[in-house]
């Protein structure tokens, strides 16, 4: 099943922040942190990278690739 | 004559012995004017407890938004009521080529109210006989012409005999009601119709699924005290899910928070359960092993906890199929209630989303049987009416029941309980129409 969305991790503290948001999927408050807090994972209703300028140095994940970016421990606790 | 129920359905295109039933229920309702509840095909029996006895009564479909069925066991409220059996069928003459002749056994079964109906005449006689006798003019004269045929009728009004299929209790000692007001009687008979040639195509129906991302998406259910059930209420879980690839544990159903409450998931290509006060020292915890659980394939997953408070009474079945117990904690004594809502497809506090398409996902307040679990497997999905209807607290058709609201996905909650469930950080793409197979 093809998701052909472009995902980015964002820092929690990114000055852009409420410029991306108004461009990804979802609310504000229904986005996906890392344990820590201080990174989030953001996707874009359209287009990539090149359609705003504010994203500029971030990278640029497909589907495939935030999968294997999120399989650790910072994004994941631990099973008991 | 009125009929108490006209949103009984009306097949648009019956065949068969299903347009034999609809043509009799209409002639009934239209030939006889005492016949107040006169209903179709009784489709399936429900086992009930009444006054601590288990009875077994006629259910008749009503075609709600809820897939409600009418129990139609007798009533004194109901003046005249009927409902009609469809027994086993038979091929005769069946040659390869020709048409065959296809005979059923019907039965029709009425319980009446006689003083509703005439209360005046029944201080004098019981004119049960006088009823019987227009239903017989009914099945005699007023099928002639039609494309089936009435075979041999046979009659009782023997309480036991005419509810034989059922168990139901005849209360008539304790209400003495039906001494006097209350009669039953039954026809059996044969019909015979033509096989339906070429045999006739079902519309093709869309099924869609939800496609869960594995990154940000899952489905939610609003807050509810239908679901805080505590460790010792009996529950089942069911879902058909196909993965599309997996993380160490991907959730199906949770009402959870960090170590406390109820899990349903996938783990290491085993089915696991979950019901946890302390993640570390107070849980139930059982896996499967054997399940070889993999991506690409629809799997309908069970699970079933009996409210014993024993790993023991939790059983994973896979495919209609109980897997084999595997790992398992058994130290849960305290409580397993948390304020969160249910999730479908993930645990955001932990990490945990699924990827993968999600179809029906249900939550029974009861322990299903195995017979009530290979049900649903074996009939295909998606099945809608589903079993155990009165003890389901969550039923999701992840992708059939959604509709797009601009930002989300509004998904129906079948039951009723809530004014419905949700999607969250969800696409309009995401809805898929793709169906287990």
């Amino acid at each position: 099943m093809p998701h052909n969305n472009r995902y980015y991790i964002i820092k929690s503290e990114d000055p852009n922040l409420p410029q991306i948001e108004a461009v990804i999927v979802g609310q504000p408050n229904t986005q996906r942190y890392n344990l820590d807090g201080s990174k989030l994972v953001v996707k874009l209703h359209q287009g990539d990278h090149s359609d705003y300028p504010f994203l500029d140095g971030v990278q640029e994940y497909d589907h495939e690739q935030i999968l294997e970016a999120l399989n650790n421990d910072q994004w994941q606790r631990e099973i008991p | 004559m009125s009929i108490q129920y006209p949103i009984i359905p009306i097949a648009t295109n019956p065949v068969g012995i299903d347009a034999v039933v609809i043509d009799l229920q209409g002639l009934l309702n239209s030939n006889l004017s005492w016949l107040s509840d006169g209903l179709g095909r009784a489709y399936k029996m429900n086992k009930v407890r009444s006054n601590g006895a288990a009875q077994i009564l006629p259910l008749v479909y009503l075609g709600t938004s809820n897939y409600t069925y009418f129990s139609a066991q007798p009533d004194n409220d109901k003046q005249g009521q009927n409902f009609i059996l469809v027994g086993d069928g038979l091929h005769i003459n069946q040659q390869q080529g020709f048409y065959s002749i296809l005979e059923y056994d019907i039965s029709i079964i009425f319980s009446v109210n006689l003083k509703l109906i005439n209360a005046p005449l029944l201080l004098t006689e019981d004119f049960t006989q006088n009823l019987m006798a227009q239903v017989r003019e009914v099945l005699l004269r007023q099928t002639l012409g039609k494309p089936y045929n009435i075979g041999q009728i046979t009659e009782t009004r023997i309480f036991g005999d005419v509810y034989t299929e059922f168990d139901i209790l005849d209360d008539s000692p304790n209400t003495g009601k039906a001494m006097t007001e209350m009669s039953y009687f039954r026809f059996n008979f044969s019909t015979q119709i033509k096989e339906t040639c070429p045999v006739p195509v079902l519309p093709s129906i869309s099924c869609f699924s939800m496609d869960l991302d594995g990154v940000i998406e899952y489905i939610q259910a609003p807050i509810n005290t239908a679901f805080d059930l505590v460790r010792t209420d009996s529950m089942s879980f069911e879902c058909w899910v196909k993965f599309d690839s997996f993380k160490l544990i991907d959730h199906l159903i949770a009402k959870y928070q960090v170590g406390k409450g109820i899990v349903f998931s996938v783990f290491n290509n085993e089915l696991r359960f979950d019901l946890q006060n302390n993640s570390s020292t107070n849980r139930i915890t059982k896996y499967t092993t054997g399940a070889l659980i993999t991506t690409g394939i629809w799997y309908h997953f069970v699970a079933t906890y009996d409210g014993s408070e024993n790993a023991s009474g939790v059983k994973m079945f896979k495919n209609g199929v109980q897997l084999s117990d595997g790992f398992t904690v058994d130290t849960l004594t305290g409580s397993i209630l948390n304020t969160q809502n249910v999730k479908i497809g993930a645990f955001p506090s932990a990490g945990f989303y699924s990827n993968a398409l999600f179809n029906v996902a249900r939550w029974w307040k009861t322990e299903l049987t195995p017979a009530e679990i290979l049900f649903p497997y074996n009939s295909g999905a998606p099945v809608i009416n589903t079993v155990r209807f009165s003890d389901l607290i969550l039923q999701s058709h992840s992708g059939n029941g959604a509709t797009w609201n601009g930002s989300e996905f509004d998904i129906v909650d079948a039951t009723g309980i809530t004014a419905g469930y949700q999607t969250v950080n969800a696409e309009e793409v995401d809805k898929v129409e793709i169906c287990p197979t």
